[in-house]
């Protein structure tokens, strides 16, 4: 089960001084599966999104990303998963396209792939009409879209987002 | 000097030109032998009349005019110049004395009589020691020093102010969302240094090729000054890194910078010159990357050193440097990823 997994979290533990944030989360994904982690405010679910997503370190257990181990410093795991903050996470004096091409560079997409990438995704987002504009002049839900193409730009086997009260 | 033609003007030129340490260049239009001396390209200037020759001849008066900048040394230099014209008016002198006593057929006869003459008779001369050194072995231009403590300043306060991008970058998101990529934090790191040096190099390099082409400032050698603003931008940016890790919203960083910003390059020497303070708090002021920027500026531009010169202020503005980023670094990593 382990190695069909695109995501398998073991006994995930993290502490900040005296409070307990996480403490043992364990789960696994497999490939189609959507995975939701639901719980009250301070349940730990954007820490555990965190450390799957390689953001934080962890104090115990262990996180495979496509069956590569996850940390701060994991180059392949990373390349796996795509992240998708629960906040916008995108300059807005930047245009749509430019904003995706910053992103593909920093996932060390070569210029022609970053290129016809970004376009695919501007296409699957619906805003390749609007490609060319400031995404400050984008409206709400046309962040929200750029935000998550973001996330798919390098075709991540599996992706994570956090978002109040529940993730995906 | 712009000289009026004759042999009395040249040879008052001559003995210009014969004074220990002082080098005479002739410009044909005084408009431009004005602007230089504004400009601070040269000390001073003196212009000799068209007709020199002949209206002292004619037993006429004749002004010649004395450029000066206000500052001591260009004063200094209107001694040797009265000096210089004092002997060629008592040759003259002694001339029209010859022709009027009959002693000489002619004013040309006169003073041919009296050049000759003149290097037998004693003079009484004044022998002068300096005491103490002087501040610059160079005459600065009037814009030089102004010029390198401006840049200073202004590249500190606008990298300070850079520290706004950075609350930005991070209250957007965006610097978070990086690290949840393949590129490492430290590349993240320096590519956020990395860009502010280089935004500093650029502001820089206009600033020094702006004032060198409309002020016609000097800014010493060129591999000397270049290494003074690489390492002063690593430090400015390192700061401005640092401070942008440390506060939450634009406003609150805005203030600091401005504050530390304005406030170094006041202790160090980008308002007052280091020189007129006093020994005291010349070695206070030494604390600030500021201090040894100027100094390294007064090297070059002062003193006419070379990149050799200044490795000791180019090594502690590198310490600067490696101190602020280190500390830039890890607050960054550390806000990053909490």
């Amino acid at each position: 089960m382990a190695a069909e997994s695109v995501l398998e979290c073991r006994d995930l533990r993290r502490r900040f001084g005296e409070i307990v944030a996480v403490d043992g989360v364990g789960f696994h994904i497999d490939p189609g599966e959507t995975y939701g982690l639901l719980g009250p405010n301070g349940a730990g679910k954007t820490t555990s999104i965190s450390m799957i997503a390689g953001l934080l370190e962890r104090d115990a257990g262990e996180v495979l990303v496509a069956g590569e181990p996850m940390t701060t410093r994991s180059v392949r795991a990373k390349n796996a998963i795509g992240y998708v903050p629960q906040d916008l996470a995108i300059y807005p004096d930047l245009t749509g396209r430019e904003n995706l091409m910053f992103f593909a560079r920093l996932y060390s997409m070569p210029t022609p792939a970053a290129k016809r990438r970004t376009d695919e995704v501007l296409a699957l987002t619906g805003l390749a009409d609007r490609a060319g504009d400031q995404t400050k002049q984008y409206s709400g839900g046309m962040k929200r879209r750029l935000n998550i193409g973001i996330g798919l730009l390098h075709q991540p086997p599996s992706a994570v987002r956090p978002a109040r009260g529940s993730a995906w | 000097m712009t000289a009026g033609s004759g042999p009395l003007g040249a040879a008052l030129l001559r003995q210009l030109e014969q004074t220990p340490h002082l080098r005479v260049v002739t410009v044909s239009d005084p408009a431009a032998l004005l602007t230089q001396v504004e400009r601070g390209n040269m000390a001073a200037g003196v212009i000799i009349p068209d007709g020199y020759d002949g209206a002292v001849c004619a037993g006429h008066a004749v002004t010649l005019r004395y450029l000066a900048r206000p500052d001591q040394s260009s004063q200094r230099l209107g001694e040797t110049v009265r000096g210089a014209v004092a002997r060629q008016a008592a040759l003259l002198g002694a001339a029209r004395f010859a022709v009027a006593q009959h002693a000489a057929p002619s004013f040309g006869a006169g003073l041919a009589q009296a050049t000759r003459i003149s290097p037998a008779v004693p003079a009484v001369s004044v022998t002068q020691a300096t005491a103490g050194t002087a501040l610059f072995s160079r005459t600065l231009g009037q814009f030089d020093e102004g010029a390198w403590t401006e840049l200073l300043l202004f590249l500190f306060l606008i990298a300070m102010t850079g520290s706004v991008a950075l609350i930005e970058s991070r209250r957007l998101g965006v610097s978070r969302r990086m690290l949840a990529t393949p590129t490492s934090s430290a590349t993240v790191i320096a590519g956020e240094t990395l860009g502010r040096v280089l935004i500093s190099c650029v502001q820089a390099l206009v600033i020094i090729l702006g004032s060198a082409l409309l002020f016609g400032v000097n800014w010493g050698a060129p591999a000397g000054v270049a290494a003074v603003v690489v390492l002063f931008a690593l430090v400015a940016s390192g700061a401005g890194i640092f401070v942008g890790t440390l506060f939450r919203n634009e406003q609150q960083a805005i203030g600091v910078s401005l504050l530390l910003g304005l406030g170094l390059g006041a202790l160090g020497g980008c308002m007052v010159p280091l020189e007129v303070f006093s020994p005291t708090m010349r070695r206070v002021a030494h604390i600030t990357p500021q201090a040894w920027g100027n100094d390294a500026f007064a090297r070059l531009v002062g003193h006419g050193a070379s990149i050799a010169g200044i490795l000791p202020q180019l090594g502690v503005l590198a310490a600067y440097a490696a101190v602020l980023l280190t500390l830039a670094a890890w607050r960054l990593r550390r806000v990053l990823s909490s």
